[in-house]
C-alpha cells in the first residue's frame, strides 16, 4: 500500500498541474493610462485629402498615444456648415474607431465641398488642424420620398394649402438646406382652422402601387429632416399613412387602416433636425381594415402642417423624407 | 435590572442543586472584566487646539453562562453579557446581550453535533481565521491586551471563525488498508435576508480526512459561500465554491522526523442572473517539506506556493483587521480633525477595528503593516518560496523561530512588470530563569524582528514600487514577587517608500490603483505590572507612550500617553 500511495499522489499532482489553466492578463487598468504624462507615439494624420463617399471611399484618421486618452475629431463643411463629430477614449486612432464615410452628426448633410478637420486630445493642450475635400457625397440606403432637389414639387404629388395670410408652401433654395440645395417651406397664418397646408405623396408618384417596404413594421423607419425657425413655437406636423389593406388600389377609410404620428415644433431645437420614427410606433387614425401595421401596403403618405388658429403665423421646413429599413437613417 | 439578575442567579443556583440531585448537571461559568484607559494626546506638528488633550474610556462587563447537561450525551450552553461603558450610571450606557448559545451532543455514541454558535476551521485555503497584521512580530505583553480582544471576538479558538449554524462530525475505523476516515461538515449563515434585495447568504462545507496509516494522511476539503434564492425578491445568486485536496506523508525515525505535505485546489466565483458578473476561476497549490532533528529540537521547513490571482476563498481570505474602520479612541484628531489611521496602539487594544464576519471581497489593508501576504496563506496572486527554521531548547531555556520568504506576483497589476516581495522575520524567546539554578520565579525576555521589501522594476518611473517595512519588538516579563510581574516592552515600526493600493469592485476585479506613499515611524514603549490572583484572575497596570510620526506625510504626527488598568477574571 505504501508503495502505491506516493506514486499515486505524484501522478495526481502532475494531472492537477496539467489540467490547470490560468488567465495571464494583467489585473486592473494599465498604470500608464492612469499616471503617465500624455505623449504622441505617432502624430495625427489623415489617410487621404479627398474622398468620393458615393463611391464607397472613407477617410481614416490615424494617431497613436502612449496612454488612453479622450479625443475628439470635428469635421466641418466649409460651405454647408455641416458637422461630423467622431470621439473616443483609446490610445490609438485607426480604421476601427476613426473612420469617416461622409456621414453627418449635425445637419445639414455634407455637400461637395471642402471641410475643416479639427482634432483635440483632452490630455493635450495642442489643437491639430487639417482639411479634406468631398468629391462625392454619401449615398443613403432607403426609399426616398422627397428631397426637393428638382427645385419644384413633383406634379404627381398632391396637396392643399389654405388661403390664409403669408402662405408659402414653396420649394426654396438655400445652401443651408438639410440635403442638397432645396427644401420645402411650409408656412402661413390661418385664423379659422388648425390645418395650414398639406402635401400627399401617393405610391403612384413613384411608379408603384404601394410603397416598396418590408412587411415588418418593426424594421421600417420613417425619417425626415425638419427645420424649426427661431421664434416659431406653435406649429406641428401630422404625418398620415393610408394602407391599402384589401389591395384594391385605393384607400377606403371605412374598411382599411390609417395610421399617423404627430410631432410638435416645440419638441425640436431650432435649426435642422432629423426625426426617425419606427413604423411600429404609429398610432391608429382609423383601424377598419386588417388592424395590422403593414408598411408594405402604404398607398399614400401625407404630411400636414398645422397650428393653433389663435396662435398666428407658423412656419417649418421639410427636407429629405426617406424610409429606411432595419435602422434609422444615419445621415 | 439588578433585581432581575439576582433573581436569575438565584433560580440558576437553585436549579443547580436540584439538577445535581436528579443526576443532571447544571452549573454557571463566565468571566468578568474591568478595563480603564486614561489617554493623553499631544499633536506633534503644531499646537492642536481642536482635539481634547485627555480622554478617559473603559468598561465593566460580566459574562454569565448557564451550562446544562441534561444527560450524558447533551450539553447546552447559554451566555449573557452585561456591559457598562465608562460613564454609564443607573442603567444609562448599560447593554444586555446574549453573547453565545449552543447545544451540542453525541448521537448514538457516533455522531457529534453542535447547533447554534460554532467555531469552525478547515484548512488555510478554505476556512481559517488568519492572524492579523504583524501578530507574529508584535508580542502580546503577557497577553494583557490580546486576551481581551481575542476573548471578545472569539479569536481564541485556534484560528477558527465564530459562526452561527450547525456542525456535525463522525469517524469510521478500519482494520485493513485505511486506518480511519473522518467526516465533518457544517453550515452557517453569513448574512440574513432583508426580504427585498438581499438573500440569505450561507456558508457550507466540510472535509473528509483519510488516515491511511501513521505514514500518510489525505484530505478532501470543500466550502461554498452562496446565496439562498427565494429568501428575498432578488434573483441574483452568488456562488463561491472552493475545493481542495491535502496530503501529509510522515517518516518518523528515532531522531528524525521527515514530512511531505501540501494542499492544492481551485475556486470558482460567479453570480447567477447577473449579466455584469464575470465567472472567475483559478487554482493554487502549496507544497512543503519539513525535517526535524529531535535531539536538538530543530526543524527546517520549505514551502513552495502558487496562488492564482483569481483564487477567491472568502473563508480563508477575510482579514481580521479592517482598515476601513476608524479607531474608537481619538477617531478624529488634529486641527483639521482628520480621520486617524489605525496604528500599533489601536491594533493592541481596540476590538472595534476587527472583523467578526466573513467577507466576499478582498478587504482593505495597509501595505506598511505587511504587503507580502495581507490575506494570509491564501493571498491571491503570489508564488514563491517560504523557508522556516525553528529551534527549541530541550530545557525550554530559549526558542528561536526564523522565517524568510521570497514571493512574487503571478500577473502584474496595471503593468506586465511583477512585484517581488522579500521578507524575513525572527523571534527569539529567552527564559532567563531557566539559566539560573537558584531562581524560582520566571524571567522571560522576548524579541522579534521583521523586515519586508516590496519592489517592482520598470523603465517607467510611475510603475516602480519600492516599499521598505521594518519592525521590532523587545519585552521583558519579570516575576519580582510571587505571582507579581514587572512588564516592560518597546516596539517600533518604520515604513518608507511607495506602493499602489488596488480598488476592487463587487466582483473582486481591480478597477483602479491609488498611489500609496509611506513615510511613517511608530514607537510604543510600555511599562507596567501584572498580578495574578490565580490562574484565572489577573490585574494589570500598564503605562504606555505611543508616538506616530509622519515626517513627510500630510497626516499630523501625534503622541499618546496612556494608563491602562485591566482586570480579568474567569470563573
Amino acid at each position: 500500500m505504501k508503495k502505491i500511495i506516493i506514486p499515486f499522489t505524484l501522478i495526481a499532482l502532475t494531472l492537477f498541474g496539467i489540467s490547470c489553466e490560468r488567465d495571464t492578463l494583467d489585473e486592473g487598468p494599465q498604470l500608464v493610462d492612469l499616471f503617465a504624462d500624455f505623449t504622441f507615439v505617432e502624430g495625427f494624420s489623415v489617410s487621404q485629402k479627398s474622398a468620393d463617399f458615393a463611391a464607397g471611399e472613407d477617410i481614416v484618421f490615424n494617431a497613436k498615444f502612449n496612454k488612453l486618452a479622450s479625443w475628439k475629431i470635428t469635421i466641418t463643411g466649409l460651405t454647408s456648415g455641416s458637422e461630423k463629430v467622431i470621439e473616443g477614449v483609446t490610445n490609438e486612432l485607426n480604421s476601427s474607431n476613426a473612420k469617416w464615410g461622409g456621414s453627418t452628426t449635425k445637419l445639414p448633410l455634407f455637400k461637395l465641398e471642402d471641410c475643416a478637420v479639427d482634432f483635440w486630445v483632452l490630455e493635450d493642450s495642442t489643437h491639430y488642424y487639417d482639411t479634406v475635400s468631398i468629391t462625392g457625397t454619401k449615398v443613403n440606403d432607403g426609399f426616398l420620398i422627397a428631397d426637393f432637389e428638382s427645385g419644384q414639387l413633383d406634379p404627381n404629388w398632391t396637396g392643399f394649402v389654405q388661403s390664409g395670410a403669408n402662405m408659402s408652401f414653396v420649394v426654396s433654395s438655400d445652401t443651408t438646406a438639410a440635403q442638397g440645395d432645396f427644401y420645402y417651406d411650409m408656412g402661413g397664418a390661418v385664423g379659422w382652422d388648425y390645418l395650414i397646408g398639406l402635401i400627399d405623396f401617393p405610391a403612384s408618384a413613384y411608379g408603384v402601387t404601394t410603397y416598396p417596404l418590408s412587411d415588418n413594421a418593426d424594421n421600417v423607419y420613417f425619417n425626415a429632416m425638419i427645420y424649426n425657425p427661431v421664434g416659431i413655437t406653435n406649429g406641428f406636423f401630422v404625418v398620415q399613412f393610408q394602407e391599402d389593406d384589401n389591395g384594391d388600389g385605393k384607400f377606403t377609410a371605412s374598411n382599411e387602416d390609417g395610421y399617423q404620428f404627430e410631432i410638435g415644433t416645440t419638441e425640436l431645437k431650432p435649426g435642422w433636425q432629423l426625426i426617425s420614427v419606427p413604423y411600429s410606433t404609429m398610432v391608429v387614425e382609423n383601424q377598419n381594415g386588417n388592424k395590422t401595421l403593414n408598411p408594405d401596403k402604404i398607398l399614400q403618405m401625407s404630411v400636414l402642417f398645422l397650428a393653433d388658429p389663435t396662435s398666428g403665423y407658423s412656419q417649418a421646413y421639410l427636407d429629405y423624407v426617406i424610409f429606411t429599413e432595419n435602422r434609422p437613417l444615419n445621415p | 435590572m439588578k433585581k432581575i439578575l439576582v433573581i436569575l442567579i438565584t433560580i440558576a443556583l437553585t436549579q443547580t442543586s436540584f439538577g445535581q440531585s436528579q443526576g443532571k448537571r447544571i452549573w454557571l461559568s463566565g468571566a468578568a472584566r474591568n478595563v480603564l484607559f486614561f489617554d493623553q494626546y499631544e499633536g506633534l506638528n503644531q499646537a492642536d487646539t481642536m482635539t481634547a488633550p485627555r480622554l478617559n474610556s473603559g468598561h465593566t462587563m460580566v459574562d454569565l453562562a448557564a451550562n446544562i447537561q441534561p444527560n450524558s450525551s447533551t450539553f447546552i450552553h447559554g451566555m449573557v453579557r452585561i456591559r457598562n461603558d465608562f460613564g454609564g450610571f443607573w442603567g444609562a450606557g448599560v447593554t444586555f446581550d446574549v453573547r453565545q448559545m449552543y447545544l451540542k451532543g453525541i448521537i448514538a455514541n457516533t455522531v457529534r453535533y453542535q447547533i447554534g454558535d460554532i467555531n469552525y476551521k478547515l484548512t488555510p485555503y478554505t476556512l481559517i481565521n488568519p492572524k492579523h497584521d504583524l501578530e507574529d512580530i508584535f508580542l502580546d505583553y503577557s497577553n494583557v491586551f490580546t486576551e481581551v480582544i481575542d476573548y471578545d471576538l472569539f479569536y481564541n479558538f485556534n484560528n477558527a471563525w465564530r459562526q452561527q449554524g450547525a456542525a456535525v462530525d463522525f469517524g469510521l475505523e478500519f482494520s485493513q488498508y485505511v486506518s480511519e476516515l473522518k467526516f465533518n461538515g457544517f453550515i452557517s449563515r453569513q448574512n440574513p435576508s432583508n426580504f427585498t434585495t438581499t438573500n440569505d447568504r450561507l456558508l457550507a462545507g466540510g472535509n473528509i480526512t483519510m488516515v491511511q496509516s501513521k505514514y500518510a494522511e489525505f484530505g478532501l476539503n470543500y466550502i461554498n459561500m452562496f446565496d439562498l434564492l427565494g429568501t428575498a425578491d432578488d434573483s441574483m445568486q452568488l456562488q463561491n465554491p472552493v475545493i481542495t485536496g491535502s496530503f501529509n506523508f510522515k517518516m518518523d525515525e528515532d531522531d528524525y522526523l521527515a514530512e511531505l505535505f501540501g494542499e492544492l485546489g481551485n475556486s470558482k466565483t460567479l453570480v447567477n442572473n447577473d449579466t455584469l458578473a464575470p465567472e472567475i476561476s483559478d487554482y493554487f497549490y502549496d507544497l512543503g517539506a519539513k525535517g526535524t532533528y529531535k535531539p536538538m529540537g530543530a526543524s527546517v521547513q520549505v514551502n513552495y506556493k502558487n496562488v492564482g490571482p483569481k483564487f477567491f476563498s472568502p473563508g480563508a481570505q477575510t482579514r481580521r483587521l479592517d482598515y476601513n474602520r476608524v479607531p474608537l479612541g481619538y477617531g478624529r484628531y488634529g486641527n483639521l480633525q482628520s480621520t486617524r489611521a489605525i496604528g500599533l496602539m489601536d491594533m493592541l487594544r481596540d476590538a472595534s477595528i476587527y472583523n467578526t464576519s466573513l467577507s466576499t471581497g478582498l478587504g482593505a489593508f495597509n501595505p506598511s503593516y505587511g504587503n507580502a501576504t495581507p490575506y494570509g496563506d491564501a493571498t491571491p496572486n503570489r508564488r514563491g518560496v517560504v523557508v522556516k527554521v525553528a529551534q527549541q531548547d530541550e530545557k525550554e531555556r530559549w526558542n528561536v523561530d526564523l522565517e524568510t520568504g521570497s514571493l512574487s506576483e503571478i500577473v502584474g497589476q496595471g503593468t506586465a512588470n511583477l512585484r517581488s516581495f522579500n521578507y524575513f522575520n525572527a523571534r527569539v524567546g529567552l527564559n532567563v530563569d531557566k539559566f539560573l539554578s537558584n531562581w524560582k520565579k520566571s524571567i522571560n525576555i522576548n524579541g522579534s524582528f521583521w523586515s519586508e521589501q516590496t519592489t517592482r522594476n520598470s523603465n517607467l518611473e510611475f510603475e516602480k514600487v519600492n516599499l521598505s517595512n521594518m519592525a521590532m519588538d523587545v519585552n521583558l516579563d519579570f516575576e519580582f514577587i510571587e505571582n507579581g510581574f514587572l512588564l516592560a516592552g518597546y516596539r517600533m515600526l518604520t515604513s518608507e517608500g511607495n506602493e499602489y493600493t488596488s480598488i476592487r469592485n463587487n466582483y473582486n476585479e481591480v478597477t483602479f490603483f491609488t498611489p500609496f506613499v509611506s513615510d511613517v515611524n511608530e514607537t510604543l514603549l510600555m511599562l507596567g505590572g501584572r498580578f495574578e490572583f490565580s490562574e484565572k484572575s489577573t490585574l494589570s497596570l500598564i503605562w504606555s507612550d505611543y508616538q506616530s510620526d509622519y515626517p513627510t506625510d500630510l497626516r499630523e504626527s501625534y503622541r499618546m500617553n496612556s494608563m491602562s488598568i485591566i482586570f480579568n477574571m474567569k470563573f
